[in-house]
């Protein structure tokens, strides 16, 4: 299936009134949004507002307690294993087997896609070059540094190039030039018909990359929209990511810290 | 975009899917290579003598349970017999491959930290399930050697042709099926209604009940004269395994052990017909767990993973901050950790199970029993039921300080980064060990003294040996901990190496050995010597009586010493550890 299949179909994540609960606490409320072919989606929030919950929930990990979600085409609670058949993810803090090597594990990844030999050793190659570690690739995982565990947790996701990528953090712990490499990876795949959903605390990063953002709050959707239609919302033309954000979750002001500062300094 | 043409070509799609199952196998495979590779280039000499202790030393149980085995079933006459026996052997196991898996089933199944990885990909989850399962099954690996080896002694005895050796194997392998899928629902539905915090309380508990049960029942139904009885069989059977018989005779176990029989006498009919019925079962209880597993997996994994926190300050932690105000700072916050973390960890928990569950029987069995005046000194009758209290310790302590270092994993970098040195950090490991060891034992030396009707006297004296002992054990054992950890461990009975365990074994022996002949002695003065040793210990070359107080002296000291060098090693190996991370 290609790229251009993809973007007539259209809707490659359908997010139709989404609710999770955790007992009487409610992690995520009535979520709708859709993302299309080809976008790259960039999902914000607070610590705690459930970003990962509904991460989790989109790649087949985590049930929801009502409404409904397809990603390309597949329903996560009837379809969990068509839609990670489809999908690449990673989480926040990958999770690697330390007794691998860098190659064995990509191997590895690409089998359980079921991934012909030689185009996975092609793919493979071609990850490790890109994500300069070729010189490492024969070494234990175990022995990499947090930035290479992130680029090499990076390739396993893109070894059998899902139409779809979720990805929890995707520049944790990368050095300017690798956080260049996968914006400029991550912009590449959008532009050949894949749909990527990340989430991130780097503001800026976010901006540069994104078609559109979604802001969470407590669980529901503050906002969502292009940059523009995001400065429009809040009646700030000129504003950033960060001051939009900012404006949305209501973040602790100078005045607030201050305050903070003068209580401990006379307790 | 100046790299992304490395990239090309990359067309979005769907993955085949591909055999998920043979690549989760290989890249197992690859793992267990790579560790040993890894594991031969930095410690080539530890691994060798490992290697070279370690399989001479199995060999050697596996041949002496088979040996034993062998002239056991030699003896036996009648194949009824034989078969009731094998029966009774196929219950223990399947209560020690439960009691084992149960909590290899948790770990594996609910908390292996790969579990979400695998989540995410398109592997299905009876792979997934197939490849855990496997690891429960097969991570008890004494349950199994115990297993094979009786049923190779079996088969010796029995002239075992091919059909009795095929047999053997399979419904071998069955039965440790049979009992994994047991664990297995246990912990599916444990997970499933109860929260995590409670159900590794619950697993443990659980796992304790069937060990006490096991042994109610093993009191039951086999006497006490049921070793002495095997040779009195004759052909008519033996009288001592009627009620057994009767007990198990109608169950799955006594399919199995029947089929082997019949196995065994190349009675093909026989062995189809009970062969089959086990067969069947043990697949009807594979098939069922994997049911019950699919249907409560979801709910389960994310209620244990949903609450991981205690709510609020729990009341274990207020009386350990209050009982250890009188230590220094840093000592008391890391005894207080262990605590808080010892009891709320199934993994440190599940390592305890066997050893306090013998501690309970023990302690039960000895409160009830009535022993004759030995050796012509009745003075001695209690000190000689009441004596072997002071290797509870031993026992519990086996299960709870041995896996001290091991089981912190990573966190060992949080501990080395910390400003403690290593002297303090093992001290508050043998603290942190020492109260919960010391109040099983102690608790079991009240219920022995009471149901005895000792007197004061007796019960501060037996209180004190077994405090004695708690302290030797606790220390020994926390220091072969240090000595040689297994950070890598996910089970706890591997988070110390054979090696380490082995140094503990060879240096409580040794404390247990002076330790006995010190308190024994001292025992003696109090009682009077027995009439059976007549002047022995009168023994005086040139006016000194070596087995009189300098046996006291020496032996004390020897166990003293015992102790104070094996935790002098295990500081110097926690230096090492703190300074350089190896």
């Amino acid at each position: 299936m290609t790229a251009i299949q993809y973007v007539a179909v259209g809707s490659m994540i359908e997010v139709d009134r989404l609710t999770k609960r955790y007992g009487a606490a409610e992690a995520v409320t009535d979520l709708s949004f859709r993302v299309g072919a080809g976008e790259l989606f960039v999902f914000l929030g607070p610590n705690g507002a459930g970003k990962s919950s509904t991460i989790k929930m989109l790649t087949g990990l985590l049930p929801p307690t009502s409404g409904t979600a397809q990603i390309a085409g597949h329903d996560i609670v009837r379809h969990p294993l068509g839609l990670k058949r489809v999908i690449g993810y990673m989480a926040e803090y990958p999770f690697l087997y330390d007794k691998l090597t860098g190659r064995e594990f990509l191997a590895f990844v690409g089998d359980v896609y079921g991934v012909p030999r030689r185009e996975r050793t092609k793919r493979a190659d071609n990850l490790l070059r890109l994500f300069e570690l070729e010189a490492a690739k024969n070494a234990l995982i175990e022995s990499y540094s947090q930035g290479m565990r992130q680029k090499i947790a990076l390739s396993s996701v893109l070894i059998h190039q899902p139409s779809v990528l979720f990805l929890d953090e995707p520049t944790n712990g990368l050095d300017p030039r690798s956080a260049r490499v996968v914006k400029d990876v991550l912009r590449d795949i959008c532009r050949r018909g894949a749909t990527v959903f990340m989430t991130t605390h780097v503001l800026a990063i976010a901006e540069q990359m994104c078609d559109r953002v979604g802001i969470l709050k407590d669980g529901r959707l503050a906002a969502l929209g292009t940059m523009p239609e995001l400065r429009k919302a809040v009646g700030l033309p000129t504003a950033t990511l960060e001051d939009v954000f900012l404006h949305l979750t209501g973040a602790a002001t100078y005045a607030d810290v201050g305050l903070y500062n003068r209580r401990a300094v006379s307790a | 975009m100046i790299f992304s043409s490395r990239l090309v070509p990359f067309r979005p799609g769907h993955g085949s899917g591909g055999a998920p199952g043979r690549a989760l196998l290989v890249a197992r495979w690859r793992m267990q290579r790579n560790g040993l590779r890894g594991s031969l280039r930095r410690h080539r000499g530890r691994t060798l003598l490992q290697t070279v202790l370690v399989f001479p030393a199995l060999l050697f149980v596996l041949l002496l349970l088979y040996v034993a085995a062998d002239a056991a079933f030699s003896s036996i006459r009648n194949p009824d017999d034989a078969g009731t026996v094998l029966s009774i052997l196929f219950a223990l196991v399947i209560v020690g491959e439960f009691v084992g898996s149960a909590s290899l089933a948790l770990q594996a199944l609910y908390l292996a930290s790969d579990l979400p990885y695998l989540m995410s990909l398109p592997i299905p989850l009876r792979v997934t399930y197939g490849g855990k399962f496997l690891e429960a099954m097969l991570g008890t690996g004494p349950v199994a050697v115990v297993l094979i080896a009786a049923l190779a002694g079996y088969a010796t005895a029995r002239g075992g042709g091919w059909l009795l050796v095929a047999s053997a194997i399979v419904i071998g392998l069955a039965l440790l099926a049979t009992a994994t899928s047991f664990a297995v629902v246990v912990v599916a539905l444990i997970t499933r209604f109860i929260p995590a915090k409670r159900a590794r309380r619950f697993l443990a508990v659980a796992s304790l009940t069937l060990v006490v049960g096991t042994w109610a029942a093993w009191t039951a139904l086999a006497p006490a004269q049921f070793v002495d009885g095997l040779d009195a069989g004759g052909s008519g059977g033996i009288p001592a395994l009627a009620a057994a018989r009767s007990a198990l005779g109608p169950t799955p176990l006594g399919w199995a052990g029947r089929a082997v029989t019949a196995a065994g006498d190349g009675d093909a009919a026989a062995l189809r017909l009970y062969g089959g019925a086990f067969g069947l079962t043990a697949a009807a209880a594979a098939l069922g767990a994997f049911a019950v597993f699919a249907r409560t997996f979801t709910g389960g994994y994310h209620r244990l993973g949903a609450i991981t926190t205690p709510r609020g300050r729990p009341a274990l932690g207020r009386a350990g901050a209050a009982l250890l105000r009188p230590l220094p700072g840093p000592l008391a916050a890391l005894v207080l950790k262990e605590w808080l973390t010892m009891f709320r960890d199934l993994r440190r928990l599940s390592g305890a199970v066997w050893p306090i569950g013998m501690v309970a029987i023990y302690a039960v069995a000895l409160g009830s029993e009535e022993r004759a005046a030995p050796i012509g000194s009745p003075g001695l009758t209690f000190w000689l039921s009441a004596g072997s209290l002071a290797l509870i310790p031993w026992g519990a302590s086996l299960g709870i300080s041995i896996y001290a270092f091991g089981t912190e994993r990573r966190n060992i970098h949080l501990l080395r980064s910390l400003p403690f040195r290593a002297p303090t950090l093992l001290l508050a490991k043998i603290l942190a060990s020492l109260l919960p060891v010391a109040a099983v034992a102690e608790a079991a030396v009240v219920v022995v003294c009471v149901a005895q009707g000792a007197s004061v006297g007796q019960s501060l004296g037996i209180a004190a040996i077994v405090a004695w002992a708690a302290v030797g054990y606790v220390t020994i054992d926390t220091a072969s901990a240090a000595v040689s950890p297994n950070f890598e461990a996910e089970q706890v009975q591997r988070a110390t190496t054979f090696l380490g365990r082995l140094f503990g074994f060879a240096a409580g022996s040794l404390f247990t050995v002076t330790s006995a002949l010190a308190i024994g002695r001292l025992v003696l003065f109090a009682t009077g010597t027995p009439t059976a040793l007549g002047d022995l210990l009168d023994w005086a070359p040139a006016g000194i009586e070596p087995l009189g107080w300098p046996l006291v002296v020496l032996c004390e000291s020897a166990a003293a010493l015992t102790v104070v060098m094996v935790a002098t090693i295990a500081q110097g190996r926690l230096k090492q550890l703190i300074e350089t991370g190896e």
